[in-house]
């Protein structure tokens, strides 16, 4: 297939699918909720597929297809490529590392406030601003030391499992890109600059560069809320 | 509403902030179910140009099982509301309703998660098969 052909095969995932992913992403960590670890569980095990390389493979391609591409369909074509910038614009790049970075966000948001429904959070003060939920559950872990009380159904512990594999897997990534990124920064460069720009503004900046930064943040908290949950799951064994 | 409905079907690639915002404050505006379903007869046609939207499944998950009045957003999250497109802002706001709508109203608990599910299934599996037919 042709650059543009596989652009237009797959229009309605950069206009309509990967937009509303974001929007899904920016509600659940927006909106501090006391999911169930049943709830957890069911949505996590779904989005499990996102970590899937030959998917996450695919996602990087669409946008960079999308700014590249020349050809008949000038509507569709300005159409999409106005709205990739406008995205790439805002540091969210829409791509398959981005949506990565939202499904490992909005996971380990959503489990530790599963987990940590009977920790208070009273005194921990907080404006409702993007990303909230998200910040009061990592304070609230902060405060605590302790996720919860752990899952016991044996499926959840599954998902636990495979969820923890796979932040690993995308942690063990990230630190390699950014190895990589030390010694060849120049090589692909739009692909490496804009993959996963910042998830949020409000994050102070890490080593390299603030986009590396987040991702390194997002993924960290994902792997020791997991490693934690999955301790203290096999302590009630 | 209708208006600004109008507008989008017309200039689909237009993407003026006011326009999103109307829309957004549209939706979260929506009073009664008649509403929600009138909503639904337009957007077919009017706000959503090209392809199928995932918006309209979670909507229609949920249409006609609770009445929208019992939720606002507040007014400081208004500049949040230009950054993004429509899909964006339509299912961002329709999940923050649910998940508001489930937290105030336990019996609707388990209808807004099903539909938050439902809508994360239809995402992953479009992402899955993104440019393969």
């Amino acid at each position: 297939m042709t650059m543009l052909l596989r652009l237009l095969a797959a229009f309605d995932v950069l206009s309509q699918y990967a937009p509303a992913f974001h929007g899904l992403y920016r509600a659940i960590s927006s909106i501090p909720f006391d999911w169930a670890p049943e709830e957890w569980s069911q949505l996590a095990e779904q989005l499990n597929a996102l970590f899937a390389p030959d998917v996450v493979e695919r996602l990087n391609r669409l946008p960079v297809d999308a700014l590249s591409s020349t050809g008949e369909d000038i509507e569709k074509l300005q159409y999409i490529q106005t709205l990739v910038s406008r995205y790439v614009s805002r540091g969210r790049p829409l791509t398959g590392y981005f949506i990565v970075c939202c499904v490992v966000e909005a996971q380990w948001t959503i489990l530790a406030q599963a987990l940590g429904r009977t920790h208070s959070a009273e005194d921990i003060a907080s404006a409702p601003q993007e990303a909230e939920a998200a910040n009061v559950a990592w304070q609230k872990l902060l405060k605590y030391h302790e996720p919860g009380l752990g899952l016991t159904d044996s499926k959840q512990k599954a998902v636990l499992l495979s969820t923890m594999k796979n932040a690993m897997q995308t942690f063990t990534t990230l630190l390699v890109q950014i190895q990589e990124m030390d010694s060849d920064p120049a090589d692909d460069s739009y692909a490496w600059e804009t993959m996963s720009e910042s998830l949020v503004n409000h994050c102070g900046a890490h080593a390299h560069s603030s986009a590396y930064g987040l991702r390194y943040r997002n993924s960290l908290r994902c792997v020791v809320l997991l490693w934690a949950s999955l301790r203290r799951t096999s302590m009630t064994d | 509403m209708r208006l600004c409905c109008d507008i989008m079907r017309l200039e689909p690639h237009v993407h003026s902030p006011t326009l999103e915002c109307n829309a957004t404050l549209v939706l979260q505006n929506l009073r009664s179910t008649s509403q929600t379903r009138m909503l639904m007869t337009l957007y077919p046609s009017s706000l959503i140009s090209y392809g199928t939207s995932p918006t309209l499944t979670l909507i229609s998950a949920f249409r006609g099982k609770v009445c929208l009045h019992s939720w606002r957003e507040p007014a400081a999250s208004y500049a949040m509301l230009q950054e993004w497109a429509m899909p964006d802002q339509l299912v961002s706001t329709t999940v923050t309703a649910l998940l508001k709508i489930a937290s105030s109203h336990p019996e609707h608990r388990g209808g807004a998660f099903r539909a938050i599910v439902a809508l994360v299934t239809e995402i992953v599996e479009r992402f899955k098969t993104a440019d393969r037919e």
